[in-house]
């Protein structure tokens, strides 16, 4: 099931596995204390589904701090099975090692794809992707590389957009791109997609200077992207690039074997995955439908405003706002919808609920994408398009012009 | 640039300039910081279709010499060598 005998003379892979492991305690440290899966999480409904399964609570049974120890109880111990797990991959004992790794792959892919919406994000896609080719996939070696090849390829597939062709993402950030002048930002947004897009495939060469100069390109790439995004992408990236791409790189031919094919399946699949989007009518960058389901890392710089009334059925009503200008929070109205409809759900006394939601990308005008006089009454459809959300063919009106914005 | 607060709401304003622009400007966020597209931005807003049609032809090729090269190359020479598509290992 493993196929552990790969590991045995393979030092590359025997550091993938650390690598891995590395990556789970970077994940759960910040998911530790998080009331992202827990029954308080309910209670305020500060949960969220995934478009596909938007009844996720059911699944929920924790109790954070400092509502109940079992959360922590939890987490520690997977902590002790990724403890356990390092001192197995120091005894070189592979196969109860991989075992022991199914614990936190599957509590990790579970919160991914499964219990909640707030772990749909492209860092755990990749600690996803690289654990899965290690636990389950033959010919580890070569689609590790080519799953981080393949990473920075279909990346760009979400930034041929303004966001980087024009550069309009840092273009109207108020702090521009950082250590270089803003008439400069077009010319990098390009070289980097050109390098995404290209040069990353260079990472797999048999000559040694085109894949060192590749490799010192994506290091000091990922240096840089740290100053805005922190810790958390670098760590998850570069130790797994400088384990399969750094000192112990040697070129791996394609394996074309029948046991291949499974593995070749899994990289069709991401490719497939990330043409999701596009196979939704309108904008994904605008309307967010389907954004998810592939990669989406500066895919665009959001800002906007939510408005909704709640009318209650003895006739009162009240109105609450909420804005963004948070460049890197996305602007989904599924957001907003989700926590609509389970109010509506949950208090009887809410008649309707009217909602505007105007949307600015890239610092072009705040559009409005949603007026509907009851969001209660309407659905959410996880792979087509939701005829409520205007795209640019129905012209949604212009209500305001958006000024520089910030990036955190 | 002159501005004229027209709006007070909870979360943000509506500024209006000189020209009768609305502006919806979030709290914390300066209204006089106005971004205008110049120098090569602005040129490549203006061949925006070119550079997405080519960027999507470039994926394109490149995914079509990989496959190509590396795969469906090498199974079409093993099948001419009369082996079976996809080795034993």
């Amino acid at each position: 099931m493993f196929f552990v005998q790969e590991f045995t003379h393979n030092k590359v892979l025997q550091i993938c596995l650390g690598v891995s492991t590395f990556a789970y305690f970077i994940v759960f440290s910040s998911w530790i204390g998080r009331q992202m899966v827990t029954n308080k999480a309910v209670t305020d409904l500060t949960y969220r589904c995934q478009p596909y399964l938007q009844n996720c609570e059911a699944f929920y049974f924790l109790n954070a701090l400092p509502q109940g120890y079992s959360q922590t109880l939890w987490y520690m111990f997977i902590f002790g099975a990724l403890v356990f797990i390092v001192y197995l991959l120091m005894k070189k004992r592979w196969l109860e090692a991989c075992i022991l790794l199914l614990l936190p792959y599957l509590w990790h892919a579970g919160n991914t794809f499964i219990m909640t919406d707030f772990a749909r994000d492209n860092y755990e896609y990749y600690v996803f992707i690289f654990t899965s080719i290690l636990l389950f996939f033959p010919h580890k070696e070569f689609f590790i590389k080519l799953s981080l090849v393949l990473f920075y390829v279909l990346s760009t597939f979400a930034k041929v957009h303004p966001a980087w062709i024009t550069g309009g993402y840092f273009t109207n950030l108020q702090l521009g791109l950082p250590l270089f002048p803003a008439w400069s930002i077009p010319l990098l947004t390009n070289f980097v997609m050109l390098m995404e897009m290209v040069g990353a495939w260079f990472l797999l060469s048999k000559h040694p200077w085109l894949q060192r100069t590749a490799l010192a390109f994506f290091i000091t790439f990922h240096l840089y992207s740290g100053i805005l995004v922190e810790y958390r992408y670098p760590a998850t990236v570069l130790p797994m690039i400088l384990a399969v791409f750094g000192p112990f790189y040697r070129w791996t031919p394609p394996p074309l074997t029948k046991r291949s094919v499974l593995s070749w399946s899994l990289m069709a699949l991401l490719v497939f995955m990330q043409l999701t989007p596009k196979m939704i009518e309108g904008d994904e960058k605008l309307t967010l439908e389907g954004n998810g389901y592939g990669l989406y890392m500066f895919e665009t710089n959001h800002q906007c405003v939510s408005e909704a009334t709640f009318n209650y059925n003895n006739g009162a009503s009240e109105t609450e706002s909420e804005v963004s200008s948070l460049a890197r929070n996305r602007c989904d109205p599924y957001r907003d919808w989700f926590l609509y409809n389970k109010l509506c759900e949950r208090y009887p006394d809410i008649d309707s609920i009217s909602w505007t939601f105007d949307h600015s990308i890239n610092g072009d005008d705040f559009l409005r994408i949603i007026d509907v006089a009851n969001v209660c009454a309407l659905d959410y459809k996880a792979t087509s398009h939701n005829p409520w959300i205007k795209t640019y063919n129905e012209n949604p009106e212009a209500v305001g012009k958006a000024v520089k914005n910030i990036y955190y | 640039m002159d501005w004229t607060n027209t709006e007070k709401k909870d979360g943000y304003s509506i500024w209006e300039n000189s020209v009768k622009e609305q502006y919806i400007v979030p709290d914390g966020l300066d209204p006089n910081q106005i971004h205008e597209l110049r120098g090569i931005e602005l040129f490549m807003t203006q061949h925006y279709t070119f550079f997405e049609i080519a960027y999507w032809l470039l994926i394109f090729a490149v995914f079509t010499y990989v496959i190509m090269r590396h795969i469906l190359i090498p199974l079409w020479q093993r099948k001419a060598h009369s082996k079976a598509l996809f080795s034993d290992e």
